[in-house]
């Protein structure tokens, strides 16, 4: 009995990791198609600042989520230096649900 | 005997002095004068909307102001005059076959004379940071990044990062537009930073920004504008054509529409400019669009033609990020998914296009596992860019599934007509090719195409073995990987090499200088192919596009700010091994041609601010100044800039203002009618033809036709 539990609970979180690694993937692939990788990258300032900066920014802080998809959405500046980071009014919600969630976790590549 | 001497004198005297003199039916002809007499060397502009396609021409006053406009349309012209300092005139009607005499009006101040000095004269106002900012320290340091190494990475980066896509000096570029200046609120740092997220470009730009460190790429550049704002002006003047400068007429004709904009125009086989005698243009529109232009520049006709995708999932320009244009808004203008880099004609006329058919990943057959030769030897999961190829004659696209990816296409002088292409970044690390013979026996493009690493020689051996890649050190039983894939290419007339040549820094995006680079195919190209490097000599820098005359001597154009030649056969030490790898040998081989104009302040001024995109070199002397001329494209200058028997000819095109081309084709129409059945063409390059300082949302993209007359009142 306990080698079948041991066996369902391995399948189910080697489900969740692969899960997890399909949902990285593809969020990345979404940055790349979205041109967001034009101005940042994963580790440190591109033209707008790195990701796992942004992900320590807001760490643990509520409501940062659905801010950061009305900042994606409408543009902003001053938070990370002078330069203003455009509007993305063609990103769907859903896009920048999955965007901006993949950005808090420090943007994984898998 | 002496009465008759005397009145020959008189009447002589009286032609030379008279301001209008015999015209023919279709030219328009006279003389320009100022409050300050003669006008010498100054551009006489007549342009005309009567044609189904707008159409002007241009020519030179010779140094008694005279001039003449030869062959002109029948229509009604307005006619002026624009001149290093001067304003523009006030325009005249005219029809073919009348004199005029033109008021040249001077310009009232230095600065009204600078609104019309070519780009580079305000473009060499912009700070470049001191040689002792390099390497850069970062973020944190003086905002230049660390990978910045030297001051030449960042001119490199300026040029064949940010003008080789913009006029930049021009007066669309040098005054920031007040819808940019409001978003920044009345900061210029901020207006900039928003002006370069403009438009569907503006991936390509953040790229370049980060390259530059964007807060010192942005300071830099508000602080040149807001200089400008504040009235600071030039401080080199330009010189008025003199020479052969004042034989040129210039044509041009309007095509596509003033939301697109073009890579190249091609006319005919570069190897037999005699094909397609006065036949159609072709236009490469590259992200813009997928209607290729046509104009007929005997009917005056502009149309298009579309290219078909292969794939509907082809990614298209629209989509990509954009923030909003100081000229249109939210609209996104382009709506490109072909990307139509570059094209050739071939010896029937068909037309050959770098052009994208489908999304970026490869069919199986390129990558490893495939029995294909090439992918034997580096498989290829990605391309960017394929071939497609239009038959006017039965109006029929192929489109051919390349492995590798395509930038520019030219023919080689072999029995099985090879198209050779260049991938323009290095990332690939190969260079392909099409066996246009094999493609149409079979129609295979599986069989017919091939690719090979670029492959140095460098355990001297003379033929190819192992290598090590190129991050790697040297082996001396291996030899050694080039990181490259071609920038321009150019099939030797003289033999079976094929040269290419790998951008520098600013372009290329890795720690390696620029390349001439000369593939030796063998008899196997992708397990044979050996590869020669050569840099340019010490303080020069950015080697960009090449050709190839008809003695087998090489021409570049430099981002240090020159045109040189590369002669192998000067070449006095060992041409493979170890002491090759670099590419430092052979020294000997290089000519320097120092482009025209001012140098960026506190730099070498061996070298000029001026960048040119290309260069072509005119095999058949389809314009005029001789066989083997070569004519680089002067972006700075706005101008068409060849070398004739060791000086330069600057072709300073006027009109309309920031002329910015990437390339030309000759053509030969009639080889029996002198200056008239020749000529040179060309297209507007800039990706923003409403940055002209003569026109905005209403300029249309050009096709340019350069001829060279025996005087400047030949007709």
């Amino acid at each position: 009995m306990k080698k079948i539990v041991f066996f369902l609970l391995s399948l189910t979180l080697w489900m969740a990791q692969s899960s997890f690694a399909q949902s990285n993937q593809a969020a990345a692939a979404l940055a790349n198609q979205s041109g967001c990788m034009a101005c940042h990258k994963a580790d440190g300032k591109l033209v707008g600042p790195g990701y796992q900066e942004v992900a320590e920014k807001y760490k643990n802080q509520p409501g940062a989520l659905e801010m950061l998809m009305q900042k994606v959405k409408k543009g902003g500046a001053g938070t990370w230096g002078r330069i203003p980071m455009p509007a993305h009014p063609q990103l769907s919600d859903e896009s920048l649900n999955i965007l901006v969630t993949w950005v808090l976790k420090g943007a994984p590549a898998q | 005997m002496r009465q008759s001497y005397l009145r020959l004198v008189f009447v002589a005297i009286c032609i030379a002095s008279s301001p209008l003199f015999a015209v023919a039916a279709s030219d328009i002809s006279g003389v320009v004068k100022s409050s300050k007499g003669l006008e010498a060397g100054v551009w006489v502009i007549a342009e005309t909307t009567d044609l189904p396609t707008k159409f002007t021409k241009i020519v030179v006053t010779d140094d008694q102001g005279r001039f003449l406009i030869p062959e002109l349309p029948s229509a009604n012209y307005k006619v002026w005059v624009r001149g290093y300092g001067l304003v523009d005139s006030s325009k005249v009607s005219a029809k073919p076959g009348v004199s005029l005499n033109l008021k040249a009006v001077i310009a009232p101040n230095a600065k009204a004379a600078a609104e019309y000095y070519p780009g580079m004269y305000w473009y060499s106002m912009l700070e470049i940071p001191k040689a002792s900012e390099f390497p850069g320290t970062g973020e944190k340091g003086n905002g230049i990044p660390t990978f910045m190494k030297q001051q030449h990475y960042w001119v490199d980066t300026v040029k064949n990062g940010c003008q080789s896509c913009h006029a930049l000096g021009s007066k669309g570029i040098r005054q920031v537009p007040e819808f940019f200046t409001k978003m920044g609120n009345g900061d210029s740092f901020a207006a900039w930073a928003h002006r370069t997220q403009a438009g569907q470009a503006m991936g390509y730009m953040a790229l370049v920004l980060g390259r530059l460190g964007p807060d010192k790429g942005l300071s830099l550049y508000a602080d040149w504008t807001d200089r400008i704002a504040k009235g600071e002006l030039p401080f080199a003047k330009p010189e008025r054509p003199t020479g052969l400068e004042r034989n040129a007429v210039y044509s041009m004709w309007d095509w596509s529409t003033p939301k697109f904009y073009m890579h190249d125009a091609m006319s005919t086989d570069k190897r037999n400019p005699t094909v397609n005698a006065n036949g159609l243009i072709w236009g490469a529109p590259e992200e813009s669009t997928n209607l290729v232009p046509t104009l007929d520049p005997v009917k005056n006709i502009a149309s298009s033609v579309r290219m078909p995708v292969l794939d509907p999932k082809t990614p298209s320009s629209t989509g990509a990020p954009r923030g909003p244009s100081a000229y249109w808004g939210d609209e996104p203008i382009w709506d490109g998914q072909s990307s139509i880099h570059n094209h050739i004609m071939d010896e029937v006329g068909r037309m050959w296009f770098a052009a994208r058919i489908r999304p970026v990943p490869n069919p199986d057959f390129c990558k490893a596992g495939s029995d294909h030769p090439s992918a034997k030897v580096v498989p290829l999961n990605e391309s960017l860019r394929q071939i497609s190829m239009y038959d006017p004659k039965t109006k029929e696209w192929a489109l051919i599934n390349t492995c590798f990816s395509t930038h520019h296409v030219y023919f080689g002088h072999d029995a099985n007509n090879t198209l050779w292409t260049s991938a323009g970044p290095p990332n690939s690390g190969v260079v392909g090719w099409l066996n246009t013979k094999k493609y149409f026996e079979t129609r295979d493009e599986k069989v017919s195409q091939g690719w090979t690493p670029l492959i140095i020689d460098a355990n001297g051996n003379g033929k190819r073995d192992e290598w090590v890649e190129a991050n790697q050190p040297l082996d001396p039983n291996k030899d050694k990987r080039v990181m490259a894939a071609f920038y321009g290419v150019q099939p030797s007339p003289v033999d079976d090499a094929i040269w290419g040549q790998a951008m520098d820094v600013g372009f290329s995006r890795i720690d390696q200088p620029g390349y001439l680079i000369r593939l030796n195919p063998g008899s196997d190209p992708s397990n044979t192919a050996l590869v020669e490097i050569y840099q340019s000599p010490e303080g020069t820098f950015g080697p960009r596009g090449l050709d190839v005359d008809s003695k087998g001597v090489v021409w570049t154009v430099l981002s240090s700010g020159h045109i040189g030649s590369f002669d192998r056969s000067k070449c006095k030490g060992p041409l493979n091994g170890p002491s090759t790898a670099e590419g430092k040998q052979c020294q000997e081989g290089w000519t320097l041609y120092r482009l025209p104009g001012p140098q960026f302040k506190g730099m070498d001024t061996k070298g000029s601010a001026d960048g040119a995109y290309y260069i072509w070199v005119d095999l058949h002397n389809t314009l005029g100044l001789g066989k083997d001329v070569p004519i680089a494209s002067s972006n700075g200058g706005e101008a068409l800039i060849a070398v004739v028997n060791g000086k330069l000819v600057n072709l300073h095109v006027p009109y309309p203002m920031a002329f910015f081309t990437k390339n030309v084709d000759g053509r030969i129409d009639d080889a029996n009618a002198g200056w008239k059945g020749r000529g040179v063409w060309t297209t507007t390059g800039t990706r923003t033809p409403f940055h002209s300082g003569d026109g905005s949302k209403d300029m249309y993209p050009k096709v340019f036709k350069v001829q060279m007359r025996p005087n400047p009142l030949a007709n």
